[in-house]
């Protein structure tokens, strides 16, 4: 376990290192949640973001308990969507909130 | 608590050296994992690997310099979008450290661990990853070939046939007709054919409103199908016709030099033909003995693993996935989830057991989007959809939400193509 943590320590390093999330950032992500960046970016501000095209949101700046919130409601029916309402409903509720820890752990620590 | 195990399971072998760029230990040894085709599958699992592994040789075999990628293609049949849009080069997996072999593989001896080059030079390798996509299968589609596709054109590869149909569409008099060949399941993108007609029926409704569409299609049930046609009826009203396997139309055959298709009952003259051929898993998957006689590659459904040689793994279009489209965004969920899988397997760790999910977007018109869903999970051998969940955009949605999954699609695919050929990748 304290190689485990090493491990940890030594991503956390390469982490503070650089700008914006890499990819191997983002490969360190509970693989439950490595299929919710097939459309998401954990940048700021989604590439695809202009005045003109709304993008897909970006997931940055979301706290695991705001991301939980967020998907529990998709999951209820009680939030507006396109999608996420129909993708919620494929996960249990503690699937999410694996979810929501793994991906707001990445977004808070940056 | 899988990915710990995981984790633990690497460091705990003596090939903990592929953690190396953590620790400062030199590279690890060994030829390390070859993947063949620089589609989507197999970019996202070079990339992947080489991230969760940085010391790991990861060799990407790929015989073009550049990608270029289906999805959004149908804008560029419609005129709507240039096809330099649509193409990439891998010069950030070559910045990333995966090594790029630019020839075609064509052949495996799995016993020796070696994939043979088309020049006749051999790559070792200790698991190979084939992700060689779709190849036409025009054997099984009487009258079509690659030289008739010259000029009747399936634009089912994205590339100089995506250009071929719409310089075809260009010419075409106002008043004409166009025909689309549509197959069987299993082929490359459910929705793709439908966004594909949607577009070009756009393209006449603005450019040549006199013209006519006609859909031949080998199945009576597809992808979306009461969102596409309440639109089509909606937009394009009687410019657009679709005929299914119980009308009776479909293609059995082609007869190129009356520009014919022919159905069991008909023959269908056009001025404009595209032809969607059956398909089957590219041809390395085949020389490579990783398909079956369906044409297509069993795995292993929770790993990606070949059935068939265990030391291979085959993804994306080439794969079955049972439940899971052929497409690019499924391609890329599996991807990720495969080099997970395959270092573990190379390093003694557990398999992780996880769900995965598919989003596929359409465009009807520009402006107006719909998208299909699933929430899958391995179920002992099969990529099931978890009940439920999932489906198609609903069909009472307004104008506003239409526009929404429009701008969703493209935000979607400058995402995918960021991940797959940028620097930033997630």
């Amino acid at each position: 376990m304290i190689r485990f943590h090493g491990l940890l320590w030594c991503g956390a390093w390469v982490l503070s290192s650089v700008a914006a999330p890499t990819w191997a950032e983002s490969t360190s992500l509970d693989p439950l949640a490595k299929p919710c960046l097939g459309c998401h970016s954990l940048n700021e501000r989604s590439p695809t973001g202009n005045a003109s095209t709304p993008s897909m949101p970006s997931l940055s700046g979301w706290t695991a308990q705001e991301l939980l919130t967020r998907l529990l409601a998709y999951r209820r029916g009680t939030a507006d969507a396109t999608l996420m309402n129909r993708l919620s409903r494929g996960y249990s509720e503690a699937e999410l909130a694996r979810i929501a820890d793994a991906i707001g752990v990445l977004s808070e620590n940056r | 608590m899988h990915r710990r195990a995981l984790l633990k399971g690497m460091i705990a072998t003596p090939l903990a050296g592929t953690l190396g760029g953590c620790t400062g230990r030199r590279s690890r040894p060994g030829p390390g994992v070859v993947v063949v085709g620089g589609g989507v599958a197999g970019v996202t699992v070079a990339r992947e690997l080489k991230a969760l592994a940085p010391d790991l040789s990861v060799t990407l075999v790929e015989p073009n310099e550049r990608y270029t990628m289906c999805p959004f293609s149908n804008l560029v049949v419609a005129g709507l979008r240039p096809l330099s849009a649509q193409q990439f080069d891998y010069q950030a997996l070559t910045r990333l450290g995966i090594t790029q072999v630019r020839e075609r593989a064509v052949a495996v001896d799995h016993d020796q661990r070696r994939v043979r080059l088309a020049s006749g030079a051999s790559l070792p390798f200790e698991r190979l990853v084939v992700t060689p996509g779709i190849d036409l299968a025009y054997d099984r589609l009487p009258g079509y070939s690659e030289a008739v596709s010259a000029a009747l054109p399936h634009a089912w590869q994205a590339g100089p046939q995506t250009l071929l149909l719409r310089d075809q569409l260009k010419a075409l008099r106002n008043g004409g007709v166009v025909a689309m060949a549509i197959p069987d399941n299993p082929y490359r993108c459910p929705p793709g054919p439908y966004e594909r007609a949607s577009l070009i029926a756009y393209y006449l409704k603005t450019h040549k409103p006199r013209s006519k569409l006609l859909l031949l299609d080998a199945k009576d049930r597809f992808s979306k199908q009461p969102l596409f046609t309440a639109a089509w009826e909606a937009r394009f009203g009687s410019l657009v016709e679709w005929q299914g396997r119980s009308d009776g139309a479909a293609v059995v055959a082609v007869d190129a030099s009356e520009r014919t298709l022919i159905t069991d009952f008909d023959r269908v003259q056009a001025d404009v033909i595209n032809v969607i051929p059956p398909q089957r898993a590219g041809r390395i998957a085949q020389t490579a003995d990783l398909a079956d006689r369906s044409g297509w590659c069993p795995i292993d459904a929770g790993t990606f693993r070949s059935l068939r040689h265990p030391n291979c793994y085959v993804l994306g279009d080439a794969a079955i996935a049972n439940a899971m489209p052929k497409s690019a965004f499924a391609a890329n969920a599996q991807g990720k989830l495969a080099a997970t899988q395959l270092l573990a397997d190379l390093t003694g760790g557990e398999a992780v057991d996880t769900k995965l999910l598919n989003t596929c977007y359409s465009l009807v018109e520009p402006d107006y989007g719909i998208s299909v869903a699933g929430v899958y999970e391995a179920d002992g051998a099969r990529w099931r959809e978890v009940e439920g969940a999932g489906g198609a955009s609903p069909r009472d949605a307004d104008i506003a939400h239409r526009q929404r999954e429009a701008a969703y699609a493209h935000g979607w695919y400058q995402h995918l193509t960021d991940q797959l050929f940028g620097g930033v990748t997630t």
